[in-house]
């Protein structure tokens, strides 16, 4: 199926990470890998796979870049990270995007979400179990958190989890879960105390997907993937070292998920999204064609590739102070909307040509290099991790001051 | 101690001394008044060197570059303060460039400029060897109305020239032409065949066209400043009245047609900052993209100063429509500076240019 992708070695290398003083040295050397080891027409091989080798594809890379360190440069030392710091970080993202290397789709709840969730509130135990997973095994992770009736309004959730003996028993059905077909655990939360308010009875759990009970069925999505997942719960068995932090304070523990969601991932995107406009600029100034001989469609390029300038500001700024969780709602609903409009603007610049049906490269592109699939996939970021409406709340309320909504909310 | 932290150093003192001496009570007084400045401002303004901020220490000033006048700019935007500081900068800095001691001398005196900013009308110097006179119109010079001298562009046989001219000068007359925009000033200008001598040609050639970039970068990265301090003052103030505004037994901003344009606002101003401490940042280190950037940063940050005026005149409802408040006098600066420099498009296509191929 993917035998033309070479074998990863089994030793791990630290000839990429050792250069990461230098960072010239550090930069020529991913680039001097990723030309050895990534096919240089992966991306064409990949169009109309199906999705098992979508996952063995990803499978293959995530090895590839875990062997050499590239996989978690960014997970702090207590992560047995490298920790390595936001110039190193953006060397890597920068190469790998001008290389239109693979985003490892797949394991974005286990490189983000999974650190940012257990160092906040894992026991010992818990940590040194699951980050070594993701990063000596390539465990992959999803999340439960969106339920039918409890979308934007996720503190509403009903999925119970019953104390029994040694561990809990949990009933109730998620949905939204990227990733969820192939996960090996899921990040859930489950009400504990039904009695309780709404944001204080609920507790976080990590799941195992292959406990008895778990029924997992993917949703087919309006750009032509099936990402996301609905699981069904029945009678799942979760023992007590599953539980992260304590009874109650899952709700908690979920911004310190969310956070992640709206941070570091953009941090990544906004950087492809770069380059994908600078090389959308230099064409236009290199090659002038009809989109920059036209007025209007040039003025709207220049706009969006301004805010697009600003956004990286306002992301690498966020990042290096640790993530304000303001700012982290901020660039959400920001490249959200950058990127509907861009891919937008790229689907109109593209007139007919980009109305035909291409196969698609699934969990690939995103910045315009597929104008329709992109510019549906948008939508992914305009909804999930938060609602762009409900952020504004989020940013009118706890960012200007403004009196919340007196709805009751418990 | 480093130069951006002199730049903010700087803004904050022009900041307590604004904010004491022209509260917005004293700018609606002079708005009222019809004058052309408000004269105990600039006598202020002047004692403490706002008009020479570019000049360099030689000359009598502090010799800062456009990058780091960004902060006081945008302190001046906040207060809508009716001074010449930002022409005085772009004077200054093509003085600088140019070496035109003379004139900055003169600017380190006191003396107030005006600058001709792009796109340029066409004026004509004619003749040369001592007799040389410039002929033509500007139809509207900002500060123009009470300036002292004027920093004006214009085509000679061999190029474009950079002149300076008294507005004194015998053939030179300055018409004040009322603005829409009340705190500022501007005149249109004939000049009916004014003799220039040696001493008024500041650069020609290479060194011309080197003023013509570094004027337009340095007006767009003001400009953006001037906008982005009026556009978060404006937005801090309607913030605060959809605090405390009631009806329907609530305040007004706890209704989320009326938070969601708060967060709207607050998304745009904040974009367009980011992008404008970018311009700046890339001026700092002297990048090659600086300009570009003050040419996006230009067009990004007088569109947001617009739609936030607008949107925060609105969100006041009846009480932003009067005189009394400060929502017009936004307004009118927001739709000044988007008329400025040929608007956001041309400053666009100006970035477009200076990409590297």
């Amino acid at each position: 199926m993917l035998d033309w992708l070479p074998r990863t070695p089994k030793a791990s290398s630290d000839a990429l990470l050792s250069l990461r003083e230098d960072l010239a040295a550090f930069r020529a050397a991913i680039r001097a890998w990723i030309g050895e080891r990534l096919p240089s027409d992966w991306l064409d091989r990949l169009r109309g796979a199906d999705h098992e080798t979508y996952v063995a594809f990803q499978k293959w890379w995530f090895a590839e870049l875990s062997r050499v360190g590239l996989a978690t440069p960014h997970w702090p030392a207590e992560a047995a990270g490298v920790e390595l710091p936001l110039s190193g970080q953006i060397v890597i993202y920068e190469e790998l995007a001008r290389a239109h290397a693979p985003s490892p789709t797949l394991y974005a709840f286990s490189i983000y979400h999974v650190p940012a969730t257990l160092l906040h509130a894992g026991t010992e135990e818990q940590r040194a179990t699951y980050l070594p997973g993701v990063q000596e095994r390539g465990d992959v992770w999803c999340q439960g958190f969106s339920e039918p009736n409890a979308g934007s309004d996720l503190a509403s959730l009903r999925t119970r989890a019953e104390k029994v003996e040694g561990g809990y028993r949990v009933n109730g059905q998620k949905i939204w879960s990227s990733n969820g077909a192939d996960a090996d655990f899921c990040l859930l939360l489950a009400r504990t105390d039904p009695a309780a308010p709404k944001h204080k009875g609920i507790s976080y759990f990590i799941l195992d997907m292959r406990s008895e009970g778990v029924d997992v069925r993917p949703i087919g999505q309006a750009n032509g993937e099936s990402e996301f997942n609905e699981i069904f719960l029945d009678d799942v068995f979760i023992p007590d070292v599953g539980l992260i932090g304590k009874e109650g304070e899952g709700w908690g523990i979920a911004q310190a998920t969310l956070a992640a969601e709206r941070g570091i991932i953009i941090f990544e995107l906004v950087e492809r999204l770069r380059l994908a406009m600078d090389a959308m600029l230099h064409k236009g100034v290199t090659e002038e064609p009809g989109w920059w001989r036209n007025d209007a469609s040039r003025q709207q390029f220049l706009t969006l590739y301004s805010e697009m300038r600003g956004i990286q500001r306002l992301i690498r700024q966020g990042m290096e102070s640790e993530g304000d969780p303001l700012v982290a709602s901020l660039v959400k609903v920001a490249y959200g909307e950058l990127l509907q409009r861009y891919t937008d603007w790229v689907v109109r610049s593209g007139g007919l040509a980009a109305q035909v049906a291409e196969p698609l490269a699934l969990g690939t592109g995103r910045h315009g290099e597929m104008p329709m699939p992109d510019y549906l996939s948008s939508y992914i970021w305009t909804i999930s991790g938060g609602t762009n409406e409900v952020l504004r709340n989020i940013i009118a309320e706890r960012g200007l001051g403004l009196p919340r909504d007196p709805v009751k909310t418990a | 101690m480093t130069t951006q932290q002199e730049a903010l150093e700087l803004a904050r003192g022009v900041e307590q001394l604004v904010g004491e001496r022209f509260d917005r009570r004293a700018l609606h007084a002079f708005v009222d008044s019809g004058n052309l400045r408000d004269d105990g401002l600039m006598a202020m303004a002047s004692e403490i060197g706002c008009f020479a901020l570019a000049v360099p220490e030689a000359q009598g000033g502090l010799g800062l570059d456009p990058a780091s006048l960004v902060p006081t700019y945008q302190v001046l935007g906040a207060y809508m303060a009716p001074l010449p500081v930002i022409s005085c900068a772009l004077a200054g800095n093509l003085l600088a460039r140019a070496e035109a001691g003379q004139w900055l001398a003169r600017l380190g005196e006191g003396a107030t400029f005006a600058v001709c900013l792009p796109p340029w009308s066409e004026l004509r110097m004619e003749g040369g060897d001592g007799g040389a006179r410039l002929y033509g119109a500007l139809p509207l010079v900002l500060d123009g109305a009470d300036a002292d001298v004027l920093l004006v562009r214009a085509q000679s046989e061999p190029g474009a020239v950079w002149l300076a001219i008294d507005t004194k000068a015998a053939g030179v007359v300055c018409t004040p032409v009322p603005l829409v925009d009340e705190t500022r000033n501007a005149a249109g200008v004939d000049f009916a065949g004014v003799a220039i001598p040696p001493s008024s040609v500041i650069a020609e050639g290479d060194m011309a066209r080197l003023l013509d970039a570094a004027l337009a970068a340095h007006a767009a990265l003001a400009l953006a400043a001037d906008s982005l301090g009026g556009a978060k003052a404006m937005l801090g103030k309607t913030v605060d009245y959809l605090k405390v505004r009631e009806q329907f037994g609530r305040p007004i901003g706890s209704f989320q047609a009326l938070k969601h344009r708060a967060a709207n606002l607050h998304l745009k101003a904040t974009v367009a900052q980011a992008l404008l401490d970018e311009a700046v940042d890339a001026a700092h280190a002297g990048d090659g993209s600086a300009a570009m950037l003050a040419h996006l940063a230009f067009a990004q940050a007088a569109n947001a100063y617009a739609a936030i005026a607008e949107d925060c005149l609105q969100l006041h409802g009846g009480i932003g429509f009067t005189l009394d408040h400060d929502a017009h006098l936004h307004l009118k600066r927001a739709k000044l500076n988007q008329a400025l420099l040929d608007g956001a498009d041309a400053a666009r296509d100006a970035a477009a240019r200076l990409v590297t191929r």
